[in-house]
């Protein structure tokens, strides 16, 4: 087995993310976000989550994460986005609502603080018949003015987790970090002794997430982590005889890794939720960790299989087949 | 009120990926569309004697060149600013671009390639990262006298601590050493570096970009350029796969300045091979661990050397070993912990971000490590997590304090899924107490 | 800007005429698994592209000695044919564990022949079945054993203006194996493949074919290791002396994928195996 962490969010914190939500003149919103999508699914993630904190249906917005004219994400990396877009979304739905309701006030001489806003229907509270609309009369009025004083609804949010500060010179001091995701991993293997392939037959990984925004994404993340981690174990090298740097792969046919069918027979996969204090809805990333199960768990099961601790990565067949034979004359001699 | 967060949703733009209506970068193809193509170093290690291109030039097709000489600003780059764009002296690893061919389709640019007059001073390279350590062995980076990273100046070891090791090991029952080897590994994502740069109306440069980190590239790009934010418009956002491979600006930079120099849209893109040969990877690793243990399993201190191999140019290893080593230690309560890290230059391709970012290396080696002592102790290697696993308020190395833990939870699901036993104590446990 | 003359003619008349017009300097196409790559690294620089997908050379035929099987048949059709499956399960087997889906469905046993790689998938067990090739040019045509026609890695006795047209494998009896091992499962070149034939007599070994890939500069056929099987009762010793043998016989190098050292011992593995599982297949009767 193998008990692995991953940290979300770059180094040391200082890490932002800023986010834009557009109410548009139809009553629909765009989210605009720096956040780039690798395949990860950011836009999908981070549309979740504006819905829910605008409180409207997720079809009314539509995510853009295209080019610079869009707000600053730092990286996606690091395992961050999860942790840290989200607050920036939630932040630009609560300035866009607060706008919402200073227009709204100001268009029904009200204060702001009694206008209610319950996902597509803006009313000030105890005079509703009066002065309801919905989101989209609203959205109109506030963009085409006419009867109304025009107003850009236009919700900006910005955060990152605690500001940055380099290491201390001498002790390495470094106290900003933005959560810690938690893995635990179990391989089942069987070593074919007399070729030295291994074939993992059952692969299980749990991860502590904090909160699943959306629990497809994180299964998928955990299933191709595994692909990673397995080729880092077993398979994949540049340099399949260093120190000699001759034969490096240059095609695919040559760089192994991973195919469909090399994939266990069984895949476990588990999320537990334990909600973390810096996250929305006590959400973190972990993406990355979910490559950090496979190798040690293989490569303790393969120990547990043949008797040999092997600490050389990736543990190629012929790797095996001279442990064995190192063992065999240990054994002898 | 939760409506969304929790739902398992499918992916927002899926549809087009899985029907392929997703157009990503290399789908673009502008009206009068060039391209181009880097000479690259044929050798591990040389000086640049000779360069002309004026034969590769005079081929019908080729609109022109790009050196050094083209460049309008600095021609360093990468997150340690350290990376020529196009370098015509010192060459340090195979594939390193030393010039690109500009025409109007990559045949051509090939064509042009094979004429181009470079000559070359072959030097002796190194390879394998302890040898470069060594006295005497050839030096990676002209101009120094050594081939290790300088964290900062003289400095060549991080240190990261936390209370003292050698104390932690006079209190240990135990005390146990391991080594570990962590080979190359590339990223190989299906969609190879490519890039597409063009004018447009606003005299901005467009560049059309496959990054991961838009705005921290564009920290790297805006120098080589010369152009202030507002006039360089950096679209991404549909990306082929990264997993790492694209924290670092592979075309962007030539693709716009071939854009620059010849006011056309220019397309740059990578072979898979010249993806799988030259572009960054996750470097080799060699790590020493050392842990102090008592008879009931309690860890006292757990010492971790490691030294990394960052290849031709500093890239983005000093983050990764440095984010190695605050995690290196593992997701234990352990007192006394020492990391010391080194970075080591070769005459190999750039060593990089990749997925892990050098968590996983640290991660798979304590892990090994952890189930060698828990067999050598004759403890059940569950119950030697269990024991030591973070709970909330416990330290790391660098001193932050972890929140939130949840490995304890983690452990007892997988437990759970896989039919695994864990006798009452264990269940008894949480992350909330120690 | 390259330019390449394509072709793509439905008379055989037509197609070597335009082979020995363009002699060396055109390049035949079917799949185009393995010429494409090439093309696109420039690797080959043809001035044509005879397509040969169009002369109907696609098909599978039962005649009373032979298979007949069409240049252009692919891979995918290997696998799945009820008469490849019946007389030449090792034909079979061999194109279900090559390359990926895609690949099989465009891959062509004509093509694997040609390309004359080590580590031929097809080839292997071909030569384990005695298959020949039919060879056509302008000037007439000529049947080649396949153990005759490698020279070399990519390197055969095909003249510039002959075309593989067809693959007779003769309908012998025997129980086969094809095995292969690569480095992982899914669209893998073999690091050691290896291609059996048994023809027994009661207990005795009438005749025997032992076929390496990935071994040798070709496919290679063990004459030593079959010798050894050859008239004898077939026993556990004699099957790890044969496949001792049969490296013995093998030159392999070192490549990205394996060293020599480790192609040598787990190909011996690999030869024991086929062997032994040979003994359990059904017998194919012609």
């Amino acid at each position: 087995m193998a008990y692995v962490l991953h940290p979300t969010g770059n180094k040391g914190g200082g890490d932002p993310s800023h986010a834009v939500i557009q109410l548009k003149p139809d009553g629909t919103y765009v989210l605009l976000i720096g956040a780039m999508d690798l395949g990860q699914g950011a836009p999908t993630i981070l549309r979740q989550v504006a819905a829910d904190a605008l409180g409207v249906p997720i079809e009314k917005i539509l995510v853009s994460n295209y080019d610079n004219l869009l707000p600053l994400s730092v990286s996606t990396s690091g395992s961050r986005v999860t942790l840290i877009d989200p607050h920036a979304v939630v932040n630009a739905a609560e300035d866009l609502k607060r706008q919402i309701r200073e227009w709204f006030a100001q268009q029904h001489e009200a204060n702001p603080e009694d206008v209610e806003i319950e996902g597509e229907t803006v009313y000030v509270r105890g005079d509703r018949e009066r002065t309801v609309m919905t989101m989209e009369q609203v959205a109109m009025g506030a963009a085409w003015g006419g009867g109304y004083e025009p107003a850009s609804l236009i919700g900006r949010g910005a955060w990152q987790p605690g500001k940055y500060h380099a290491h201390d010179p001498e002790t390495g001091e470094m106290p900003n970090v933005g959560a810690i995701s938690f893995g635990a991993a179990l391989a089942e293997v069987e070593v074919d002794t007399e070729t030295g392939t291994v074939d993992v037959l059952r692969f299980a990984q749990v991860w502590e997430v904090g909160k699943a925004i959306n629990p497809l994404l994180v299964r998928q993340q955990i299933n191709g982590g595994y692909c990673i981690g397995a080729g880092f174990a077993l398979t994949e090298s540049c340099y399949p005889y260093f120190p000699s740097v001759e034969y490096a792969p240059e095609k695919m046919g040559d760089y192994f890794m991973p195919t469909f069918e090399d994939y266990p027979q069984q895949m476990i996969f588990g999320i537990e939720e334990v909600p973390h204090p810096n996250g929305v809805q006590g959400a973190k990333g972990f993406s990355e960790g979910s490559a950090s199960g496979p190798p040690p768990a293989i490569a303790s099961a393969i120990h547990d299989a043949i008797g040999v601790w092997i600490t050389e990565f990736p543990i190629t067949p012929e790797v095996i087949l001279r442990a064995l034979e190192a063992k065999q004359a240990g054994v002898e001699s | 009120m939760t409506q969304y967060v929790g739902q398992a949703m499918p992916r927002y733009g899926g549809i087009g990926q899985v029907t392929g209506t997703t157009k990503y970068v290399d789908d673009i193809v502008l009206p009068g569309m060039l391209y181009a193509k880097c000479l690259r170093s044929p050798v591990h290690k040389g000086i640049v004697r000779k360069l002309d291109l004026s034969a590769a030039e005079a081929v019908p097709g080729v609109v022109g060149t790009l050196t050094a000489a083209d460049i309008p600003g600095q021609n360093l780059y990468g997150f340690s600013g350290d990376q020529p764009v196009l370098n015509n002296e010192h060459l340090r690893y195979k594939g390193e671009p030393i010039a690109a061919v500009v025409a109007v389709d990559e045949d051509t640019c090939m064509e042009a390639l094979e004429k181009v007059k470079l000559e070359i001073e072959e030097q002796e390279p190194v390879f394998d990262m302890l040898e470069a350590i060594k006295p005497g062995a050839p030096i990676v980076r002209p101009g120094t006298t050594h081939n290790l990273l300088e964290f900062f100046p003289g400095v060549t070891t991080r240190i990261l601590k936390l209370g003292d090791v050698e104390q932690g090991f006079a209190e240990a029952d135990y005390v146990f050493e391991d080594r570990f080897v962590h080979n190359v590994q590339d990223h190989a994502p299906i969609e190879p570096h490519v890039s597409v740069a063009y004018w447009d109306a606003a005299d901005q440069l467009v560049i059309h970009t496959v990054s991961q980190m838009p705005y921290f590239h564009l920290r790297y790009l805006q120098p080589i350029f010369n152009l202030p934010l507002s006039r360089i418009r950096y679209v991404g956002g549909v990306i082929g796969g990264a997993f790492g491979a694209k924290n670092d600006i592979h075309a962007d930079h030539i693709a716009g300045l071939a854009a620059l120099k010849f006011r056309k849209p220019v397309k740059y893109r990578w072979t898979k091979r010249e993806d799988l040969s030259y572009s960054t990877k996750r470097g080799a690793w060699v790590f020493e661990y050392k842990t102090g243990i008592k008879k009931d399993g309690r860890i006292t201190a757990r010492h971790i050397k490691q030294w990394h191999d960052t290849g031709a140019y500093g890239a983005l290893s000093v983050y990764a070993v440095e984010k190695c080593g605050m995690f290196a230690a593992g997701a234990y309560h352990i007192p006394n912990i020492l990391v010391e890290s080194q970075i080591i230059f070769t005459n190999k391709p750039i060593a990089s971000s990749m997925r892990g970012f050098g968590v996983i290396n640290g991660q798979t080696c304590v892990e090994v490590h952890m189930n060698k002592i828990a067999e050598a102790i004759g403890m059940d290697p569950w119950e030697l997590r269990f024991i030591n696993a973070w709970r909330d308020g416990d330290q790391g190395v660098t001193r932050y304090t972890v929140q939130g833990a949840g490995g304890l939870e983690a452990m007892k699901k997988l437990a759970e899924l896989t039919g695994v036993q864990l006798p009452d104590h264990l269940m008894a446990m949480s992350s909330r107490r120690r | 800007m390259r330019e390449v003359l394509y072709y793509a003619p439905t008379e055989l008349t037509e197609a070597t005429a335009i082979l020995a017009d363009h002699r060396d300097k055109a390049a035949v196409l079917a799949g185009g698994t393995d010429l494409l790559p090439k093309l696109n690294y420039y690797e080959v620089k043809p001035h044509a592209l005879l397509y040969i997908g169009r002369l109907g050379l696609s098909s599978i035929h039962n005649g009373s000695s032979a298979l007949t099987i069409g240049a252009t048949t692919t891979t995918a059709d290997l696998a799945t044919h009820h008469l490849v499956q019946q007389y030449a399960p090792a034909l079979a087997q061999a194109a279900r564990l090559s390359g990926s889906v895609a690949i099989q469905n465009a891959a062509t046993i004509g093509g694997n022949i040609a390309n004359a790689s080590p580590a031929a998938d097809l080839v292997v067990a071909l030569l384990a079945l005695d298959a020949s090739v039919r060879l056509l040019s302008h000037s007439g045509q000529r049947d080649v054993h396949l153990a005759d026609f490698f020279l070399g890695p990519h390197l055969t006795i095909l003249q510039p203006d002959e075309l593989i047209t067809q693959i007779h494998v003769p309908l012998s009896p025997g129980k086969t194996e094809f095995l292969k091992l690569g480095r992982r499962k899914g669209q893998t070149l073999a690091v050691v493949s290896v291609a059996v034939r048994l023809q027994l007599d009661g207990d005795l070994c009438h005749d025997a074919r032992i076929v390496l890939g990935s071994m040798a500069p070709t496919p290679l056929r063990c004459r030593t290791a079959e010798h050894l099987l050859r008239g004898q009762k077939i026993t556990t010793d004699l099957i790890h002396q044969a496949a001792t043998q049969a490296i013995a016989e093998s030159s392999p190098i070192t490549d990205q994928r394996a060293t020599a050292w480790y192609r040598k011992k787990a190909g011996e593995a690999l030869v024991q195996r086929a062997l032994l599982q040979a003994l359990d297949k059904k017998e194919v009767r012609p």
